[in-house]
């Protein structure tokens, strides 16, 4: 185990160098430059455009800038946000958290919700519910986030005014105390339902595939051929099993949930990480997007090898060996 | 004569699968319906859908000028006809949706292929490589690439079909283990085929149908992913897409919700047929996971 795991994250790292470096000269290979913008347009200034570009060392070749990147990093330097002028640590550190609120929450409502209906359909498969569920998830699946989040608006916040449009708190109320996060709740409502709509037939089809899956395998039948009860059965050896796929994908999720709010960020003004990577992209603030970038690998990485761990725990059929 | 009683027996099968299996059917039928609609775009549509008629943000049912043809889905804020992009708009969908995927399906196959196929030193490198790709959030980049390289829609199919491969390259990767330790693959090894003729003649037609379905899956998320980018005003600006259509919908949600909501439906109901036959095709494969008969 210990020699998996040291093999797992020297593989992890070894993944998230080539994966910002891929990065990293990809957006520097791009047309536009920073500089430029920094110099701006009216009278670029030949003189300050080459000062500028020897300051933030964009004169060097992409791998001499790549190492000196990495050996910032490795003094704990991100570098520094041409934008923003602030160190990318802080510049991302400020804005993860909306986006963290926003996505676990809508997540673990998702998680919950599914695997209970996904668990119950299984138990009456082909009952009224199970065939009425089955159908609603496939339509929840193919609805763009985007556009349910927009129809949402127009019905509980435009027509019924139930709730606000967007943003993530009402900037002229100026709350504070239990009224602030009373504030934040009710801005926060529209995005984890349209987080929630689109991301619950995810698990709830692992679930209830998973809980068929194991209830057809031999050593439930010969349970039931003991007299157990089936509840006990059910609750005792079904259910330990069936969830061991739900564990992988919310792992796997987790990974993603930095990175996965753009569109919901974007229809409810949520002042998040996709509005921070979008404002990166069309600034050309390389550092702050390498930034993003690593911050999103390292995170994929770290949530793998977790998810292989809390696996073998759970599950001590499991073992790692190299 | 013998080849064409085999070919009308699978089709007579494949006839059999379709009839019972209500995913399919139903799936097969909306892309029938939406593939019909995409070609005859030209000629069905009531106006030309870059046309910028008289009546602005006309509502759904709204007669047009001059006799002209009514404005059955009414007219955004420059006054496009909504019915005819919406059938333009069905072809880029398409378009986008199929070529991304079978890109997607072309290097999944091959690297997928050569790595289960060859197996030994070449797999283990392979297998590290797609492990990256798939740790790398592809919208993420999709998103970068596209924003700084420019919009284009060739761009754009290309972009997203080179990022969703890995999924496919497993599925033949499997495959092509559990087919190359069988009997015939074994016996053309015995009558010196080389590799790579087995490779192409024996392991992919035999071990395909995974991914026929993993492929379909695949177009209804290309069309998903096409509509998102150009939500996010990525989109190319000389084509007309359901995604832009919604992005242009946003400022008049109250005013006239119509614009966004007609281009949302068509992609629900887009990504729902592919989506439909490809979870057909896996319950083909996979007989037992067949719950609602």
């Amino acid at each position: 185990m210990k020699r998996y795991l040291l093999k797992r994250i020297l593989t992890g790292l070894l993944m998230v160098v080539i994966s910002v470096a891929i990065n990293f000269t990809l957006i520097r290979l791009a047309p536009g430059n920073p500089v430029r913008i920094m110099a701006g347009i009216d009278t670029p200034n030949p003189e300050q455009i080459a000062q500028l570009t020897a300051k933030y060392g964009l004169d060097k070749s992409i791998p001499e800038q790549f190492l000196i990147y990495l050996r910032g990093i490795l003094h704990g330097d991100f570098g520094y946000s041409y934008v923003t002028h602030k160190d990318v640590l802080t510049a991302i550190g400020e804005k993860v958290w909306p986006t963290l609120l926003v996505s676990l929450t809508g997540m673990a409502i998702a998680v919950v919700l599914g695997t209970l209906i996904g668990v119950r359909c299984a138990r009456k498969e082909g009952g009224l519910l199970d065939r009425f569920m089955c159908a609603i998830s496939y339509v929840c699946d193919s609805t763009p986030s985007f556009w349910l989040g927009l129809m949402l608006v127009l019905v509980f916040a435009s027509q019924l005014k139930w709730l606000p449009t967007s943003g993530m708190v009402n900037m002229r109320g100026g709350f504070t105390g239990l009224a602030h996060v009373w504030d934040v709740i009710v801005h926060l409502t529209l995005p984890v339902i349209t987080l929630v709509i689109v991301d619950y037939p995810y698990y709830f089809r692992i679930a209830r595939s998973s809980v068929l899956q194991v209830m057809s395998e031999d050593y439930i039948t010969t349970l039931r051929a003991t007299g157990m009860s089936e509840k006990r059965i059910f609750n005792k050896y079904v259910l330990r099993n069936a969830l061991i796929p739900t564990v992988t994908v919310v792992g796997g999720s987790l990974a993603f949930l930095i990175s996965g709010a753009v569109f919901i960020e974007t229809v409810f003004a949520w002042p998040g990480m996709g509005t921070l990577l979008f404002s990166s992209i069309s600034k050309r603030d390389y550092p702050l997007l390498s930034g993003i970038y690593l911050i999103i690998a390292l995170s994929v990485a770290v949530m793998m090898i977790v998810v292989d761990v809390v696996y073998s725990l759970i599950d001590p059929r499991i073992k790692y060996t190299d | 004569m013998k080849k064409k009683n085999v070919i009308a027996a699978k089709l007579g099968r494949a006839w059999k699968v379709i009839r019972t299996n209500a995913q399919l059917r139903t799936g097969l039928i909306l892309v029938l319906i939406l593939v019909a609609l995409a070609l005859l775009a030209p000629v069905i549509s009531p106006y030309d859908p870059y046309k910028l008629t008289n009546e602005l943000q006309a509502p759904p049912g709204t007669a047009g000028a001059n006799g002209a043809p009514a404005h059955w889905l009414g007219t955004d804020k420059l006054g496009h006809d909504i019915l005819s992009q919406m059938l333009w708009g069905a072809r880029t969908s398409l378009r986008i949706g199929l070529t991304a995927a079978l890109i997607a399906a072309v290097v999944g196959t091959l690297i997928g292929g050569v790595a289960g196929y060859f197996g030994g030193r070449v797999d283990k490198v392979i297998v590290e490589f797609v492990n990256i790709f798939v740790m790398t959030p592809s919208f993420f980049l999709i998103l970068i690439i596209v924003a700084i390289f420019g919009s284009n829609m060739t761009y754009v199919m290309i972009v997203i079909g080179l990022t969703s491969w890995p999924g496919n390259a497993r599925l033949m990767r499997a495959q092509a283990i559990s087919l190359r330790s069988r009997t015939f693959i074994k016996s053309c090894q015995a009558m010196g085929e080389s590799k790579l003729s087995i490779m192409f003649r024996h392991i992919i037609p035999n071990g395909i149908f995974p991914i026929v379905a993993n492929t379909t899956m695949m177009i209804s998320g290309g069309i998903l992913t096409e509509a998102g980018l150009s939500f996010l005003g990525l989109g190319d600006p000389n084509i007309i897409s359901w995604g832009q259509m919604i992005n242009a919908g946003k400022p008049l949600l109250t005013k006239a919700p119509w614009v966004a909501l007609v281009p949302g439906v068509a992609v629900v109901i887009t990504v729902l047929a592919f989506f439909l036959i490809g979870d057909g095709l896996n319950r083909v494969i996979a007989p037992k996971m067949n719950a609602n008969k």
